[in-house]
This record gives structure tokens, C-alpha cells and sequence, in this order.
């Protein structure tokens, strides 16, 4: 799925490690997000754009 | 360490699951070797056992080394508290199961053709179907 990870990521000056531990996950589950191949679940959806103070719709985008 | 973020969820892995992560797979491999090393040795053949228990050894140090760097290693090392090591390790378990029951369904169907007993692969089709229909029922009811 599309989404803003990334350029979020990057405008907070994080590495994807840094985000990855902050959230509980590993690096390369980050990386995937941010490449679209992978989906995360639900809630460390809502735990990403709360992080990043915003909505799930506003970070993943479905179309 | 425990860590808060901003949603206020903690991630900080439970000790015991942290423990269990990260050491199952070695004592596993620790207690294969040995179990290797004993039935060979029981059987006179102990240049055999120190090679399987070698390679036992081998195999749990490697994951144990690498599982830092490589998630292949991680997720071989049992290091699955990331959701998505998670799956791919329910996807992994999945393929693999396939494939046994392909080549348990195989076999058995051509111990039949050729007038034998099916023996061990009968076993591993009926225990594997059964497993499979109890946790299709327990996960429907708990899921």
C-alpha cells in the first residue's frame, strides 16, 4: 500500500532504525512498509501515525 | 529496556518471551547435537555422530552470529517478535507443510500402486490431515 513513511520519516530526521526501534518493529519490517510490500497490521498502523501525529488515512493511502 | 512511545504502547518485549526468543533455537540445536551424538555413539558409529551433532552445532552457531544482521538468520533463529517476521514465518511453516503433505501423498499413493503398505507416509497423511482439521476447528472458534 502507498504512504507517506518515509518522507515522514525522513523530515523527522530518523533512520529507519531508529523509527523501527522506537515502535518495536525491525529495520527491514520499516523498510517494507516504506516499499509498499508490506501491510502492517492495524495497530502498528494507528502506533505509525500516531507517532507521527496524524491519521491512518492521512499516512497509508488505499487508492 | 523499556521503551514508551508516543502512542503510549510499550515495546519492550516480555523477559520471558525475550528469553525464549533468543535461545530456544541454540538449546535446541545444543540438545540435538548431544541426542545425535548418543544414539550414534550408542550404535558404535561415533565419527557419524560427531558429524551430525558438528553440523547441529554449526547450523545454531551461525544463526546465533548472524541473526543481528541477517533476517533470514532471525527468523531462523526464532527471533519472531516483529509482526512481520511473524508472518513470515507462519508463511514459511505453511509452504513447508504443503510441500510435506505433497510428498507424503505422493509416496503413500505409490507405496498403494505397487502392493505395499503405506507405513510412515500413511502416518504423517493421517496425523498431518488431523492436526490440520483440529486447528482449523479451534482457530474458527477462537479466532
Amino acid at each position: 500500500m502507498l504512504n507517506d513513511v518515509r518522507e515522514l520519516r525522513t523530515a523527522k530526521g530518523l533512520s529507519q532504525q531508529g523509527l523501527g526501534e522506537t515502535l518495536g518493529v525491525s529495520r527491514q519490517t520499516i523498510n517494507a512498509i516504506e516499499q509498499g510490500r508490506y501491510d502492517p497490521s492495524l495497530p502498528l498502523a494507528i502506533r505509525l501515525a500516531r507517532y507521527f501525529g496524524k491519521t491512518v488515512e492521512e499516512v497509508f493511502h488505499a487508492d | 529496556m523499556l521503551t514508551e512511545d508516543r502512542t503510549g504502547a510499550s515495546t519492550a518485549p516480555r523477559p520471558w518471551a525475550s528469553f525464549c526468543s533468543r535461545w530456544s533455537v541454540p538449546i535446541i540445536c545444543l540438545l540435538a547435537a548431544g541426542g545425535y551424538l548418543g544414539v550414534f555413539a550408542a550404535r558404535g558409529k561415533v565419527w557419524d555422530g560427531l558429524a551430525t551433532s558438528g553440523i547441529m552445532l554449526g547450523y545454531g552457531t551461525v544463526l546465533l552470529l548472524f541473526r543481528r544482521r541477517s533476517e533470514i538468520a532471525a527468523v531462523l533463529s526464532g527471533h519472531r517478535t516483529d509482526e512481520r517476521r511473524q508472518q513470515i514465518n507462519l508463511r514459511a511453516c505453511t509452504f513447508s507443510m504443503n510441500v510435506i503433505a505433497v510428498v507424503a501423498l505422493a509416496a503413500a499413493f505409490a507405496d498403494l500402486a505397487r502392493g505395499r503398505d503405506t507405513g510412515a507416509w500413511g502416518v504423517i497423511c493421517v496425523v498431518g490431515g488431523g492436526s490440520y482439521l483440529a486447528g482449523v476447528a479451534i482457530y474458527s472458534v477462537r479466532a
